[in-house]
């Protein structure tokens, strides 16, 4: 249905705009577990799939048009020569045979790799033919607005059509045991079978662990065999019919919800040869610490500004404060994942100078200017909520964010300068109960970030309400705080300003075109300890409706519809993840037009259960209606097993909403 | 005193850098509008110079030099500049210098932007420019500086010169922010007297200037307002824009070797390409003929004698159509395909001794007057004068007749293939020069070759210059016929029947959608594929299993229900599509489809009234941003377009409608209209809408023509039925 000269194509299905989605760069993204989950040996598999195997596969995936009738990755180490030396490698043989039940459809693969990691021997098959021409492009690559320095990606093209066997093959290694940690099986397609093979010399001492693996049909087998007369287990991961892994909107992370192995590679004995890598969290820090240490802050440098932000303050949390803030707001966060830069900081002085640095140079200069100021402040390696893991597993893959904690008054303040606006002793969602591991000279500390009560997000909206004609005009104040409100400034600064006045009108309207937003005032929009507030008024049209022949008065005052549009349907395939859990609550006051009485009222809603709260009610009050109304989200995870009793418990909220108050002429 | 002298000396060039922002920069700023107080950066000079040098014993040389002095004013400023993003490459040391600008800060200090600031260097993979396998991709290079200690209050200023870059093609008089100076100079500096550069500067309300001389063009602007993005417009008619291309150097493309073409490469001069382009066709013409054959001996049997020529016409283009799509012609070629179309068809109706042109013509995506592209880029049709019919590629349209809408009112080039079409003997010079390596500057030789067909009387240039038509509003339709089926306050969801009826560039925007789902919807009913079949020609008569017919219905269903969501609807199921009538090979004839949809959030009922989205069943509307009170752009839409509403209510038993005057409606003005009427009719309301653009390019002066009726519609959206119980 097309109704104007709008774009009605922008909101087809995906399988419409393969070619361009295909291009963009979350894909390559997604592409990311592809990289370090790839299979398989060309050899091993069968040369032509029958179409009838088409036919069958593709029944078990009914959305999807491209397929991987079988993929297989084997993982083996080795020492590698180069040169005189010789080191110790992983390699990753991947094999995939795939098809496609569409006449025609152009195949975009991608492989990510780094300056530790390489690709080779990159070739596809059809039916079994190696084709000699293969388009392939190298390039770095770039997540949003991140600047990856050493990530590289590999591109390649296959024309692909119906009914053929397309086999792709390669090689990648690893050079660094210590950055390959992590095996995912899905890919950003659906899998018919996967098989995950890691074969283990005796001189090699590796873990596995299995993460997410409830709910998916995942075998487990091992074996030993000789190669070379040497003793190598063979562990071998079957899995079957597995589902393009693909992000749905507000889903958990790939490490929290696909299944993965956890691979340690703890170390090696060949011959004479030894080599230790991460055995326990101990290893984990000293090889932290020893990137840490390395880095030497030229302190004369910093020194001036640190001077300039304190001034004369003496008081300690004062200084906290003001070194904290001026990071937050003068040093843009500019994320670099250049090798071993993805963890070792930038040197304080470097990022102070050039005002940009990603979290560890952040959370150094964080550091260094509040030891400037006489407070113990040490660096604090955590997991933000992305990351499922506990801090006492050896791999690096705990740990993705770096953050200052400050001891102060007996007191620990987590100190995390990449959440602008946010205040002392304020916890952004994404790292509130986290684990964290702080430096503490040859020893570390274990701790947690506090787990903050939903009510840090407070929204308390107080709206009057009268009715003018066939509109109501209101007066309302929002109060904003926690999440909600670091949120609205984050956004807020990032605005031209040109665009803010606009923008705060768009906030206050959310996304309801009968609302018309008049005159606003805000609070301090640089104020980070105390809640935001914008008062406003508004006029809203058809919200009032006198019907012919009664006497009756239809007022809908409803305007902001909080969760409305969120009902699930069976094409959901993940849990649904909140931003941040919310808090909100409404008081409105309708007052009754002069000679009209109350007729009926919708009646209330009271809902609790352990994810939410929602209380809702009208209540006659002289010459006024009273409404109050208040949603509590206690968690950000919606399980997929609860969207049924979501969808219930809305249809009770939408019901509230859209439920006119009936006023009658006495 | 004197001993302090070279002191001072000394110290002054010792701190020569940090002579920060000085009185220019100063005085540039004090001369900012206050109308441009809340912009974010603003241009205080912006300057593009490209020369060009031509010479005998060496490769052209393209020296470009730009200049941008931006002032940062907020945050939002210094974010966007601390993250600096060059369009090209700057790991070619050759190519650039080190320093690529300066930062001019408010404290008085200064800093150079290095090229060792670059943080990364990416290639934009786009696989869809790939024209032969190759492992050489088409990829634009992108590169990205951190620009260290940024503040607000800074300048930032980008001065580089490049000595190998592209030709400009297009240089743009706005800009993204607004510029208090902006100048431009493009010269020529040639060997010989008759290459030229050729600059074409379009704009409204702007100085009309030209070029100073054939070689060189130059202008200067003050006080430019920035590009903003404004509703119903066409970036490229509306901003103003110089373009420029170079007469045919040495370089000069094979015009045999299509895949080597770049179409960033030089072309030759407007009169050359249409040339080269006639000469191509020719030369494709003389070897074109398998298609012709088949078409013209599966036409034997219907036409013996030839007494409906524009039914032949017809028959023939579908016949071609049938071809291509059976045969899958052009599966992963991107050869020009229309080029082979009007050969074939030529072939045909020469053969018929139907009079005939060849029209040239580029597609007007980019709503450029003039295009700067070389002419390969030029489509091939086959104009029928007796009948003002236009014949174009199949694979752009679905009917004969049709007219892209990219093409409506667009220059095109006639000429006449009837008696010359053996005759293409210029093509082999033209593809010799490259080949040879003959530098054409001496010799000038294509240039000499249009002379010479111009003198040859045996040969006549018959290029002609004309348009293709315009449809009116009437022309591109949808008719939507919409009954609710079941309504169910329960849970506040609504089942519709929905017919519509799509005619003109709707009607191929669906069949084209419908298709590409479901080639049997091409299959069916196909009178063509048996006249071809009928002539022994191997063709995929395979159907779909029960499997694929499911794959595609579902297809089909999400399809609706993506348009259906677009347009607003939370939707709950799509059920029972079909296509009544697809039409496919008649142009007059509607394409006609009917399905059942649920949606939810339409209906609520409470004591003894009900509540009813009705405004929200015609679907979400345009609407005026808040952003363009102040209109800027004039108005542009791709064609005149329209659409009615005939929705169907039946009244649930006990119920009556309590406000239908609300939905009596109308705004007309010269620009369009939105009218609405509802009544009852018997036990059911019926609402009927009509929106019509009738523009398809509008004055940005007479704004509120367009925004009344615009405005009209989506306000018509919120409009809820109310339904009371009779007591």
């Amino acid at each position: 249905m097309s109704t104007g000269v709008s774009n009605a194509g922008s909101a087809l299905p995906e399988y419409f705009l393969i070619p361009r989605k295909l291009l963009s760069m979350k894909f390559y993204r997604s592409f990311l577990i592809g990289a370090l989950a790839a299979s398989a040996s060309m050899n091993v598999l069968a040369q032509k799939l029958p179409n009838a195997d088409h036919k069958l596969i593709s029944s078990k995936f009914p959305d999807e048009v491209f397929f991987s009738a079988e993929e297989k990755v084997t993982y083996n180490f080795s020492m590698a020569s180069k040169g005189k030396s010789t080191h110790f490698q992983i390699t990753e043989n991947f094999t995939s045979r795939q098809f496609t039940i569409d006449d025609e459809y152009t195949r975009i693969g991608s492989i990510i790799y780094d300056d530790y990691s390489d690709i080779a021997s990159l070739k596809y098959a059809i039916n079994g033919i190696t084709q000699t021409v293969f388009p392939v492009i190298h390039t770095n690559y770039e997540s949003e607005g991140i600047f990856h320095d050493d990530l590289r990606l590999c591109g390649y093209k296959i024309d692909m059509t119906k009914g053929k066997n397309y086999q792709v093959s390669y090689s990648k290694t690893y050079s660094n045991p210590r950055m390959f940690s992590r095996i995912y099986f899905h890919e950003g397609y659906p899998i018919n079978k996967k098989t995950v093979t890691i074969e283990v010399p005796d001189w090699v001492e590796l873990e596995i662990m299995q993460m997410n693996f409830d709910g998916f049909n995942c075998t487990r087998t091992e074996k030993e065999v000789l190669v070379n007369s040497k003793k190598v287990k063979k562990i071998i991961f079957e899995m079957e019919a597995l589902n393009s892994s693909e992000n749905e909107s507000h889903s958990p992370s790939h490490a929290r919800r696909l299944p993965h192995l956890l691979v340690f590679v703890k170390g090696y004995k060949l011959q004479k040869k030894t080599e230790k890598y991460f055995g326990s969290q101990d290893d984990i820090y000293q090889w932290c610490r020893a990137l840490t240490d390395s880095v030497t802050t030229d302190t004369a440098q910093i020194a001036p500004i640190f001077r300039e932000i304190v001034k004369n303050e003496k008081d300690s949390f004062r200084i906290m404060e003001k070194v904290f803030y001026w990071v937050q707001d003068h040093v843009r966060y500019i994320a670099f994942e250049d090798g071993i830069m993805g963890y070792k900081p930038m040197t304080a002085d470097k990022v102070c100078n050039q005002l940009y640095g990603d979290c560890k140079g952040m959370a150094n200069l964080t550091k260094q200017m509040l030891k400037l100021g006489g407070i113990d402040a040490r660096l604090t390696w955590i997991g933000t909520t992305d990351i499922p893991y506990d801090n006492n597993l050896p791999t690096l893959a705990v740990y993705n964010h770096m953050i200052c904690t400050a001891f102060l008054g007996g007191k620990r303040y987590y100190l995390d300068a990449t959440e602008d606006y946010i205040g002392i002793d304020d916890y952004a969602e994404r790292i509130q109960g986290r684990p964290i591991m702080i430096e503490n000279g040859p020893t570390y500390i274990n701790d947690k970030i506090p787990y903050l009560g939903y009510e840090r997000n407070k929204l308390d909206n107080t709206i009057e309400i009268a009715i003018n004609g066939n509109k109501l005009t209101g007066k309302s104040t929002i109060t904003v705080d926690g999440e909600q409100k670091t949120t609205f400034l984050q956004g807020f600064s990032h605005l031209q300003t040109e665009n803010q006045q606009l923008a705060i009108r768009q906030y206050l309207r959310a996304n309801n075109k009968t609302l018309k937003i008049g005159a606003f005032t805000t609070s301090d929009l640089n104020e980070r300890v105390k809640p935001l507030s914008i008062s406003y008024d508004y006029e809203q049209s058809n919200s009032v409706y006198r019907p012919e022949g009664t006497k009756d008065l239809l007022i809908l005052p409803e305007k902001d519809f909080e969760f409305e549009e969120l009902e699930f349907d069976s094409t959901r395939k993940n849990d649904y993840e909140f931003n941040y859990r919310y808090y909100i609550n409404t008081s409105s006051t309708l007052r009754i037009p002069d000679g009209f009485k109350i007729k009926d009222l919708p009646a209330p809603v009271a809902i609790k259960n352990d994810n939410y709260e929602i209380v809702m009610k009208y209540e006659a009050a002289a010459g006024q209606i009273k409404m109050t109304r208040s949603i509590s989200m206690k968690n950000t995870l919606l399980k997929k097993e609860k969207f049924e009793q979501w969808n219930k418990d809305l249809s009770l909220l939408k019901k509230f909403y859209n439920s006119p108050l009936i006023l009658t002429a006495q | 005193m004197k001993p302090l002298l070279p002191l001072l000396v000394a110290l002054f060039l010792l701190t020569g850098v940090t002579h920060g922002q000085d009185s220019l920069f100063q005085s540039k700023i004090a001369n900012i509008p206050s109308k441009w107080k809340d912009e974010s950066v603003v241009i205080l000079e912006y300057k593009y110079n490209y020369t060009y040098k031509v010479s005998m014993y060496s490769f052209p040389t393209k020296d470009e030099r730009v200049k941008i002095v931006y002032y940062i004013k907020d945050k939002w400023g210094v974010e966007e500049f601390s993250r600096l993003s060059l369009p090209t490459h700057l790991d070619d040391e050759n190519a650039w210098n080190t320093t690529i600008g300066t930062v001019y800060k408010s404290n008085g200090t200064t800093y150079p932007i290095t090229r060792d600031m670059l943080i990364s260097q990416r290639k934009r993979i786009d696989f869809s420019g790939l024209r032969r396998r190759s492992l050489e991709l088409n990829s634009d290079e992108n590169s990205k500086l951190a620009v260290p200690s940024l503040d607000v209050g800074d300048i930032l200023e980008i001065d580089y010169a490049s000595a190998s870059s592209d030709p400009p093609g297009i240089v743009y008089l706005v800009n993204e922010y607004p510029m208090l100076h902006f100048e431009t100079t493009i010269q020529v500096d040639q060997y010989g007297g008759t290459n030229q550069l050729v600059i074409k500067p379009h704009f409204k309300n702007f100085p009309d200037v030209s070029s100073s001389s054939p070689q060189k063009f130059s202008i200067v602007l003050d006080t430019v307002e920035k590009y903003r993005e404004e509703i119903l417009s066409d970036n490229f008619r509306r901003i103003p824009y110089v373009l420029m291309r170079y007469d045919i150097d040495r370089s000069y493309p094979d015009p045999r070797d299509y895949s080597n073409m770049s179409f960033s490469s030089n072309g030759p001069n407007e009169e050359l390409q249409l040339f080269m382009a006639r000469e191509v066709y020719l030369k494709d013409h003389s070897s074109e003929s398998t298609y012709a054959k088949r078409i013209l001996s599966s036409l034997k049997i219907k036409y013996p004698k030839l007494n409906d020529t524009l039914a032949y016409v017809k028959d023939a283009y579908y016949l071609y159509r049938e071809l291509i799509a059976s045969e899958n012609l052009f599966a992963g070629n991107l050869y020009r395909n229309s080029r082979h179309f009007a050969c074939t068809m030529s072939r045909v109706l020469f053969q018929k001794k139907i009079r005939h042109q060849i029209f040239l013509s580029q597609p007007d995506f980019f709503g450029m007057p003039d295009r700067y592209r070389d002419f390969l880029d030029r489509e091939y049709g086959i104009y029928i004068p007796g009948h003002d019919l236009y014949l174009f590629d199949p694979l752009m349209v679905y009917e004969a007749g049709a007219v892209p809408s990219y093409y409506e009112g667009h220059q095109h080039v006639k000429f006449s293939a009837n008696k010359y079409y053996k005759r293409y003997r210029y093509f082999w010079y033209l593809w010799l020069i490259p080949q040879l390596g003959i530098a054409t500057s001496p010799l000038t030789l294509p240039p000499y070759i249009v002379q010479a067909v111009r003198a040859n009387k045996y040969r006549k240039f018959d290029l002609q210059q004309g348009s293709f038509p315009s449809l009116p509003s009437p022309s591109n339709k949808i008719d939507y016929e919409i009954t609710v089926k079941e309504m169910n306050p329960a849970d506040h969801t609504i089942t519709f029947d929905q017919q519509a009826a799509y005619l003109g560039k709707h009607k191929s925007q669906i069949s084209e959608r419908v298709i590409r789902l479901s080639r049997n919807l091409l299959k069916e009913n196909n009178p063509y594929r048996k006249m071809l079949a009928a002539q022994a020609i191997p063709m995929s008569n395979k159907k779909e299993t029960e499997e694929e017919l499911q794959r595609i219905d579902k297809r089909l269903k999400d399809l609706m229900k993506a348009e259906l969501s677009s347009d607003g609807f939370s939707v709950k199921e799509v059920r029972d599509y079909s296509v009544t009538q697809s039409n496919l090979f008649d142009i007059a004839q509607p394409f006609t489809h009917r399905f059942s949809f649920t949606a939810r959030n339409l209906v609520w009922s409470f004591n003894d009234y009900m509540v009813i989205n009705a405004g929200a069943i015609i679907g979400e509307q345009l609407s005026i941003p808040e952003s363009e009170s102040e209109r800027r752009k004039d108005f542009y839409i791709p064609y005149q377009q329209q659409f009615s509403y005939t929705i169907n209510i039946p009244l649930p038993d006990g119920y009556e409608p309590a406000n239908l005057n609300e939905f009596n409606t109308s705004a007309e003005t010269e620009a369009g209209l939105f009218t609405t009427t509802a009544k009852q009719e018997g036990r059911k309301v019926v609402i009927r809408t009509f929106k019509a653009y009738k523009f398809r390019a509008y004055d940005s002066e007479k704004a509120e023509d367009v925004y009344q009726f615009i405005r009209e519609a989506d306000s018509f959206y919120y409009k809820k039925l109310i339904l009371r119980k009779k007591s």
